[in-house]
């Protein structure tokens, strides 16, 4: 449903395949009645926009190096980690998963897990063979044994696949993604309590901070964790395009998890009026769904900046969930 | 038990709520795709959640616009199932004709969603990879058997091929109208109206709205 606009390409309109091993879904010849007519000329153009950011902060990196002081680094990290310093950055504090637990993967879990193995973007090149989606398939099984209230959970596939496609190295993606999940692993349990608990956060936030979009949800008769458990879920793999997701990773890995709170409440801020104007619950729907493919979530510079000064600290998400972690 | 909330809004025009269930990879999204957008790709991705998709057609003199809600196969969803089929109109049970297991795992769905929606909803029960017919493991005459048995219509297809989803979509379809129309007479006859008396709770859900919100929070998350 997504694939008119470039939700996984990430590379030069020009080229066919992306560093990361997804194709421009696209020709480069375009006639005007193609479907991806627009997508393609919005994506030209975001990148025409983008490049000298990219090329700049590469530079900077190179030439500053922030990783001698925590100010600058957080700085340099909010506006970008250039792809040939991610790798480092993502695994920088992240720890080595230690010794195998001595616990074992139920069957219907490996079942579960190979079924999806060929469903994990079918449009990466790098993933089409079958000793890559192995791969893959390693390291949720590794996530299965280190936590087993998990299991496995629809979604921690795309998470898993895309952390293997951009640190090239099968350990230490299994130490990352077992790192970055294990706090969270209430979102993936047999009831989901922590997701639906954070959207109960969410909603406490949104009533301080966007108060029309809790009134549409009441009026609508609808729940947030319908609406946008996917955008916690795959911290917003599969929603938002994918330099988009690259860099709200960024910021998510180095400070917390309050990163997913502040993109959510500022996508829905610069909606507002669209879903206030919401009748029906179809409408809504409908409006939740093109955020995903729409230009402000494309312009990821911008679009993270502007998150940014969304005043909600990692204290304040925290403060929250032990008010409302009774109810659920 | 919730309560189908969505009807006729003038003569003739009719908005449902159709929810497509099912075990992972029996074809729910592709099903969706071919049905409202007559597409089918050979490279499938596995649903994260649910998505969303609607769809207007005409039968006769009606014009029905339907809300179709795809879902996750994983088991795991469940959690947060009831938000899914909540205010269903109709649900399609759908299983892959040469998987037995994805057909148990629809009986345990319609068990599930005859406790939560009562008869409220129409049901059918869709054996979908029809292409693979050579392969199949679920026999046809069983599968009517059991859906009769719990009262559901039997439907089989094909999205690879294009088979009988516009015969399975129009299907639940009037069978939704005529039920709507039922359930109308009924509540002509008790003199009270079920879109008249769902209106008024709506309208005192909006009065206290942090209340409400707290309470619905708790409602949809059990």
């Amino acid at each position: 449903m997504n694939e008119q606009c470039a939700l996984h390409f990430t590379g030069p309109p020009g080229s066919e395949v992306d560093d990361l091993g997804f194709r421009r879904p696209w020709d480069v010849k375009l006639d005007e009645n193609s479907t991806y007519f627009k997508a393609a000329n919005a994506y030209s153009e975001f990148w025409t926009q983008y490049l000298p950011t990219l090329v700049r902060r590469r530079k900077r990196w190179e030439k500053v190096d922030p990783r001698t002081h925590p100010l600058l680094m957080q700085r340099f990290i909010h506006k970008g980690v250039p792809s040939t310093f991610r790798k480092e950055i993502w695994l920088r504090n992240c720890p080595p998963r230690g010794e195998i637990p001595s616990t074992s993967v139920p069957n219907l879990v490996a079942e579960e897990i190979r079924l999806d193995l060929p469903r994990t973007f079918p449009d990466n090149i790098r993933l089409r063979n079958t000793k890559a989606q192995n791969t893959v398939g390693r390291i949720l099984y590794e996530l299965a044994r280190f936590v087993p209230s998990i299991g496995y959970c629809q979604g921690l596939n795309f998470i898993a696949a895309l952390l293997w496609l951009l640190l090239e190295n099968e350990e230490r993606t299994k130490d990352l993604l077992i790192f970055l999940i294990k706090p969270r692993s209430s979102w993936y349990g047999m009831d989901m309590s922590g997701l639906r608990r954070d959207m109960r956060v969410l909603y406490e936030l949104l009533r301080q901070e966007v108060p029309v979009i809790c009134s549409t949800l009441v009026r609508l008769d609808v729940g947030l964790d319908l609406l946008l458990g996917k955008w916690f879920l795959c911290w917003f793999l599969e929603v938002l395009p994918m330099e988009t997701v690259l860099r709200i990773w960024d910021c998510f890995i180095y400070e917390g998890d309050v990163w997913f709170f502040r993109v959510a409440i500022r996508l829905l801020r610069i909606n507002s009026i669209k879903i206030a104007a919401c009748k029906t619950m179809d409408q809504l729907l409908t409006t939740i769904q093109s955020i995903g493919p729409s230009k402000p979530s494309l312009k990821c510079h911008l679009l993270i900046q502007n998150a940014m000064s969304e005043k909600i600290t990692q204290d304040q998400v925290d403060a929250l969930r032990d008010r409302f972690s009774k109810e659920f | 038990m919730e309560r189908a909330t969505t009807s006729a809004s003038s003569e003739g025009e009719f908005r449902f709520k159709v929810v497509l269930l099912g075990e992972g990879a029996v074809g729910k999204s592709s099903l969706m795709l071919r049905y409202v957008e007559d597409k089918f790709s050979p490279r499938h991705v596995s649903t994260i959640q649910a998505s969303f998709l609607s769809k207007r057609l005409d039968l006769g003199d009606n014009h029905v616009d339907l809300d179709i809600w795809d879902t996750a196969g994983q088991e795991k969803y469940h959690a947060l199932g009831p938000i899914y089929y909540r205010g269903s109109h109709g649900a399609l049970l759908i299983y892959d004709i040469t998987d037995k297991r994805s057909f148990e795992k629809v009986k345990i769905w319609v068990r599930e969603l005859q406790r939560a929606l009562g008869e409220t909803a129409v049901l059918i029960v869709v054996g979908n990879k029809l292409d693979l017919e050579s392969e199949r493991t679920v026999d046809r005459t069983e599968a009517i058997q059991y859906a009769k048995s719990v009262n559901a219509e039997y439907v089989e297809t094909s999205a690879k091929e294009n088979l009988g989803l516009a015969d399975l979509f129009e299907k639940i379809s009037s069978l939704m109208i005529d039920k709507w129309e039922k359930t109308r007479e009924i509540s002509g006859r008790t003199s009270q109206n079920s879109s008249s008396s769902n209106g008024s709770r709506r309208g005192i859900q909006l009065v206290d709205e942090q209340n409400d919100a707290a309470q619905r929070t708790g409602k949809c998350c059990k």
